[in-house]
């Protein structure tokens, strides 16, 4: 009896097998995929695939070979792109370390795009949470023109490039498994918003910038900076960088823990205030929904350390001029975000901060939430906008040298 | 043969079989199929679905403490009388076959489009199977020690992959919590009430272990903890990828899973769950191929029942080959769910109707 | 059995009948082997003579206690009345003294270095134990190293382990007994438990077992133990070797039976768990928090040990995206060069290193160290010169190599290489879902497998309550019981805790 059990069992593993199996070097791993709208219904799909021989150890770098190859095809979708790609590149295309795809802005606009999106993902190869950016030109330019001087794997790029996503707040985290989720509920999906073609250079005082007019010279040339915003899977505007925080900081539950902003001085028109703001908890939404116009009175705790104000006041040692700045801060802050919250409401018409959530908490079923009909009634709101700031310190200097110099004579 | 697989099983080896192969309902298409209906108050229908079976299931029970020891098939054949009694376990037989037959089809799916999807189905699934044979064929007792010696581990691994996960969860898209209505939600939890239809089922095996105590503990702790770790599990999906993205995912716990990132370096770790999940898939599947020989040889009166284990092996394969493709599986699932129910539901009454019936021709006597 | 088709086994009582039937039987005058020594009994003034087999008994106390009494003691008054008792009992003053009453006796005794005294005119003979076989002095064990504790070994002579045993336990239970094996050699077996403790079923159904072996010789005891072993064909030892006494002496406290034979430097530990195979004598020796640091330790090497290898070759063609994405490069730009699959690969390096270690064990010491460099440094870097395999393989393979040195046990080393080759080849057939399923088959295996009726994984399943000493332990004072899975007939190690001062 044993020995039909194992006469059974053991030819299954000789016979079977070897259907998914593949060696590592017959493989091309794509790290980023570009998406750009092609003649007819189709769509130009770039492949970036990285070449494992550069900047490896000495034992398998082959010189004079290209850190990446970037390869493009026009097809119905993306997975038909991916089996064409095997006739031209010698190794199966595997999208086991994608990470990235960038799509051109006039796709996003497009109304094929979620078609697009949405056919897709069936694969499992493809990920959810492959981070979606939105690039103001071409895809494949994009990809082209991004060669950052101090990274060799064109892979590296983005992964170190998500933590300072998360660090800054410039931009959303948005991954495909967010784009997809917000298709089908009343809040609007933001995307990366990014470009390697700083055309539009300007200087302001706030960091009120699209990506592309960042004030910088040479270095890399891929700038990200501010969000697409997107309703119902398409692309319908676009935020600056500061829009974008302060977006972040109107949702109940942000990324970005901490960042740094300047703010225009109290006692001075010429000079500036550099804060960084912490979120104090989290930011208390409360709603009601009884009217034909609900109120909204969203309330956000921060403190915040004075880095520096070049009027070199001494808000440090004077209370008054605490009190003032304090409030200032305050006021400044309020605006900024209400100025965010109406042009959500006016431009976009819909909820940029995941308010529904909220809302969704004072239904009891799910049928009755969806008859309430949020995003018509969000856009009618009536939202105020209150900030608890605390000043926690101001740096390690206590008062400015001018004021010591002058005590002196 | 082994003196070692003759022996009873303990309680706490019991218990682990049922909070690992009841618990494996949340890593399957249970969870899609529950949250089409119950919207986001979905994840409480697993509780429901207990509380009702529990009223069966307390019947039952009343009825198997007077025969302590005695395990369901010998009962129903006492009360019964060979015809009643030989009905009764072909039904159990049958309801428990074809449910087999289509989750381990389901599972088999899960591996093709997730992880495997060049290799065809039909291989997949006899390796599966065989293993589970060969794992079922060292008895009742390898099983459930297999359980025990992994039950930490597995509970460890759900916990790290939530505690991995706790950053993507809201619990803010719970709400709101009554999803379709209150009334829809008692009715498809007392529709679905079937999944813990192996309450029923268990009761066949209290022979083979130590105590009638240690059974009671034993299931009623398995099953307790399983819908409340399957009602948490369904929670967290809910929280994670919210509704109505959720129903539009096909295997929400693989999904979860490749979602997982052990920091910056380690980012894709769904693998190493899945391989904790083959192998409690192969315990849950040869847990039932155990089952199922033991009834339907007690349907047939036969005592050596470790012959049938093959063929039943061989049986569940080709049922589970039939269904075309993956959602042809989840409306067989429906389907057989919904007959299951009336089935574990009434049978605890019927059950009992007989027993009140020979008791009461006998205390005559 | 006779080695002579003689029919008569029986002794007769004229001494030259005797002596020729003894010449007869070991082929003397050609066999030099048989001394025989002719003498008067000078206090009964009667022909006797003394036999032994040179190399077999010593010397010395045959000449000072059996010779010198007889020819010098000249008092004539005896007790006994039959000259073959008055000989033992007040003439011979050696410590043992038996009769024999037939030849099969005389020739065992013979052989096994007892000497025989025979005495004109009596039918029986006598024979006193003076067994003085060569072996090696105690020494150090040579395959179970210990930092602290004692570093005696079991040599091959059984009297001297026995001895050894009773030196580190003193219980006026632990009780040895004595079985033969084998036809035509026939060999002792020491059976030593303590009786107080050990399972009575056990202890009977080894003696059973012990009887039960018909061969014609049992030379040593691992073959003893591949006679009892139920399971020939598994990979899974079921009784465990050991060469040090105080281990030995452990195990029969918890209830285990020791079998001891002659001529072989190791004690026989029956039944086991796999918990016997993974722990070390150290382990006990250290403070709880180092010994416990070791046995984690261990137990992930075991781990490291039975998988890697799979587990690179399951996640390299099957889940490449479980590599994080720069390693992934790197070895993807390793291996183009290398012409072999990655399968091929890992098999060449697996078996270079089997070849290795193989080597090591029967290379002449002088040159040991050597083979192990050039084997393992040099040979692996100049195949990755060469391009026949990939750096990380040389990493893996040795990282698994050396985990599979930690494992304390070698009969349990081997059966984790064996795993390791067929998980290697599961895996790169199916990846994970191979593994996982070849887990499962062996776990099932595992936990119904049984050592002389004792399930292998207990006491973690079936559960029973055991000492705190399972895969980790605890400190000495809260290792009370003893295991409950092998059925003591006491249970407790020592009574209810003291209170702590």
């Amino acid at each position: 009896m044993r020995k039909l059990k194992l006469a059974l069992i053991l030819p299954l593993f000789l016979v079977a097998g070897c259907w998914d199996h593949l060696e590592l070097e017959e493989q091309a791993f794509v790290v980023v995929v570009g998406l750009d709208k092609g003649p007819g219904n189709t769509v130009e799909v770039t492949f970036q695939i990285a070449n494992p021989q550069i900047g490896s150890s000495d034992i398998g770098t082959a010189e004079g070979e290209p850190p990446s190859d970037t390869v493009r095809f026009t097809s119905p979708d993306i997975l038909s792109a991916k089996e064409l790609a095997n006739s031209v590149v010698t190794r199966t295309i595997n999208f086991a370390h994608l990470k990235t795809m960038i799509v051109h802005e006039a796709l996003a606009r497009d109304e094929a795009f979620p078609h697009i999106a949405g056919a897709a993902i069936r694969d499992p190869e493809l990920r959810r949470e492959v981070a979606l950016i939105v690039s103001r030109e071409k895809a494949y330019d994009f990809i082209q023109k991004n060669r950052p001087r101090l990274e060799t794997r064109p892979h590296k790029y983005f992964e170190l490039m998500q933590q300072r996503w998360q660090e800054t707040g410039f931009v959303p985290f948005s991954t495909f498994n967010q784009y997809l989720q917000q298709q089908v509920v009343d809040s609007m999906f933001l995307a990366i918003y990014a470009t390697a073609d700083p055309k539009n250079y300007r200087v302001s005082r706030k960091d009120d910038y699209l990506a592309g007019e960042v004030p910088k010279h040479s270095g890399d040339p891929v700038q990200m900076m501010g969000a697409a915003v997107f309703r119902n899977g398409r692309m319908i505007g676009t935020l600056t960088g500061q829009q974008m925080r302060w977006a972040q900081m109107l949702r109940h539950k942000s990324n970005i823990d901490a960042f740094i902003t300047s703010f225009p001085d109290p006692l001075d028109e010429r000079a500036m205030v550099t804060v960084r703001l912490f979120k104090n908890g989290g930011t208390k939404v409360r709603l009601n929904l009884a009217k034909e116009r609900p109120d909204i009175h969203v309330t956000i705790p921060l403190r915040a350390q004075i880095l520096s104000f070049t009027s070199l006041q001494p808000y440090a040692t004077d209370t008054e001029k605490q009190i003032l700045l304090e409030r200032h801060l305050k006021e400044e802050i309020e605006q900024e975000a209400l100025d965010v919250i109406r042009l959500s409401q006016r431009k976009f018409q819909g909820d940029l901060f995941e308010w529904e959530l909220i809302a969704r908490k004072q239904f009891m079923t799910m049928p009755a939430y969806q008859a309430y009909g949020w995003a018509r009634h969000y856009r009618k709101a009536n939202v105020k906008v209150k900030v608890d700031l605390r000043i926690e310190n101001f740096g390690k200097q206590r008062t400015p040298y001018s004021e010591t110099v002058k005590g002196g004579d | 043969m082994n003196t070692s697989m003759q022996e009873k099983v303990g309680g706490r080896e019991f218990t682990s079989i049922f909070l690992i192969a009841v618990g494996m309902k949340l890593s399957d298409i249970t969870t899609t199929i529950l949250f089409e209906s119950g919207q986001t108050a979905g994840w409480m229908i697993p509780l429901l679905s207990l509380a009702f079976m529990l009223v069966a299931y307390v019947v039952l029970m009343s009825v198997l403490k007077r025969r302590a020891g005695q395990g369901l098939p010998e009962i129903v054949f006492t009360v019964g009388g060979k015809f009643g009694g030989g009905l009764i376990c072909l039904l159990l037989f049958a309801a428990a076959l074809l449910m087999t037959a289509v989750t381990s089809r389901g599972y088999v799916d899960i591996i093709n489009v997730m992880v495997y999807q060049q290799s065809p189905l039909y291989a997949l699934y006899l390796m599966l199977m065989a293993a589970a044979f060969y794992v079922a064929s060292r008895g009742f007792a390898a099983i459930a020690r297999i359980s025990w010696v992994l039950i930490f581990l597995i509970e460890g691994a759900i916990f790290l992959l939530i505690a991995i996960m706790w950053q993507d969860i809201d619990w803010m898209r719970l709400y709101p919590w009554a999803g379709p209505g209150v009334l829809a939600i008692v009715r498809t939890g007392f529709m679905h009430s079937a999944m813990f239809g192996e309450i029923i089922l268990a009761t066949a095996l209290v022979p083979q272990v130590t105590t009638f105590k240690a059974f009671r503990i034993g299931s009623a702790v398995g099953f307790i903890v399983s819908s409340l770790k399957i009602s948490f599990l369904m929670a967290v999906y809910l929280s994670v990828f919210d509704y109505p993205e959720i129903i539009h995912i096909a295997y929400p716990f693989q999904q979860l899973t490749k979602n997982t990132s052990f920091g910056r370096v380690f980012t894709h770790a769904e693998s190493l769950f899945i391989g904790f999940w083959l192998v409690i898939s192969v315990i849950y599947f040869a847990f039932y191929i155990y089952l199922l020989a033991y009834l339907f040889g007690h349907a047939l009166r036969m005592n050596r029942f470790q012959n049938l284990q093959l063929p039943m092996a061989g049986l569940v394969v080709f049922i589970g080959l039939i269904p075309g493709n993956t959602e042809q599986v989840r409306s067989y699932w429906e389907l057989l769910i919904s007959y299951s129910t009336v089935l574990y539901g009434a049978l605890p009454f019927v059950i009992w109707l007989l027993d009140w019936n020979w008791r009461r021709r006998h205390a005559k006597t | 059995m006779t080695t002579q088709t003689d029919g008569k086994t029986e002794l007769s009582t004229r001494l030259s009948a005797n002596l020729d039937r003894i010449k007869r039987d070991f082929a003397y005058p050609s066999n030099e082997a048989l001394i025989i020594r002719n003498l008067v009994v000078a206090s009964l003034k009667c022909d006797a003579a003394v036999l032994y087999l040179e190399g077999t008994a010593d010397v010395n106390e045959i000449e000072k206690r059996i010779i010198e009494p007889l020819i010098e003691r000249t008092n004539t008054s005896f007790k006994n009345g039959n000259p073959l008792d008055a000989v033992r009992l007040e003439i011979v003053t050696h410590r043992t003294g038996k009769t024999a009453c037939t030849f099969d006796a005389i020739n065992e005794g013979l052989l096994n270095g007892w000497t025989i005294v025979l005495v004109e005119g009596v039918n029986q003979a006598l024979k006193f134990e003076t067994r003085g076989f060569e072996t090696r002095q105690v020494s150090e064990p040579i395959v179970e190293h210990v930092i602290r504790g004692p570093k005696e070994a079991f040599t091959e002579s059984a009297a001297i382990n026995r001895s050894l045993v009773r030196k580190y336990l003193r219980d006026r239970h632990l009780v040895a007994e004595t079985l033969t094996v084998g036809d035509r050699s026939v060999s002792e077996v020491t059976i030593m438990y303590v009786k107080d403790l050990a399972d009575p079923n056990i202890v009977d159904s080894i003696k059973q077992r012990i009887r039960a072996v018909r061969t014609d010789a049992v030379l040593t005891l691992p073959m003893l133990e591949q006679y009892l072993d139920d399971h020939p064909y598994s990979l899974v030892p079921s009784s465990l070797n050991t060469e040090r006494p105080d281990r030995a002496s452990a195990f029969l406290l918890e209830g285990h039976v020791i079998l001891l034979m002659e001529n072989s430097p190791a004690a026989l530990v029956l039944p086991i768990t796999i918990w016997s195979l993974l722990h070390s004598a150290e382990d006990h020796y250290m403070r709880w928090a180092y010994s416990n640091f070791m046995r984690i330790i261990r137990l992930l090497a075991l781990f490291v040990a039975v998988m890697t290898p799979s587990v690179y070759i399951a996640v390299a063609t099957f889940h490449e995206e479980m590599i994080p994405t720069d390693l992934l490069l790197a070895i993807a730009a390793t291996r183009e060069k290398v012409p072999f699959p990655a399968l091929l690969e890992v098999l060449l390096m697996e078996f270079a290193f089997e070849l290795v270690r193989e080597a090591a064990i029967r290379v002449p010491t002088v040159i040991g160290p050597t083979i192990g460099i050039v084997g393992a440094l040099i040979l692996g870097q100049a195949a990755v010169e060469a391009n026949i395999i990939s750096p990380i393989l040389v990493v893996i393979v040795a990282m698994t190599g050396i985990s599979s040195f930690t494992i304390p046990e070698p009969s349990l080393n081997f059966a984790v290489r064996i795993t390791r080759f067929i998980l290697l080849f599961v895996g790169s057939f199916l990846g994970f879902f191979g593994i996982a399923l070849v887990i499962a088959c062996l776990l099932a295996y595992l936990t119904t497998y049984s050592s002389y009726g004792v399930p292998f994984l207990s006491p973690l399943t079936p559960h029973y309550r055991s000492s705190a000493d399972m895969i980790l332990r605890m400190p000495v004072h809260k290792e009370r019981m003893r295991p409950l899975n092998l059925n003591p007939q006491d249970s407790v190690r020592r009574p209810e805790r003291i209170k702590k001062r």
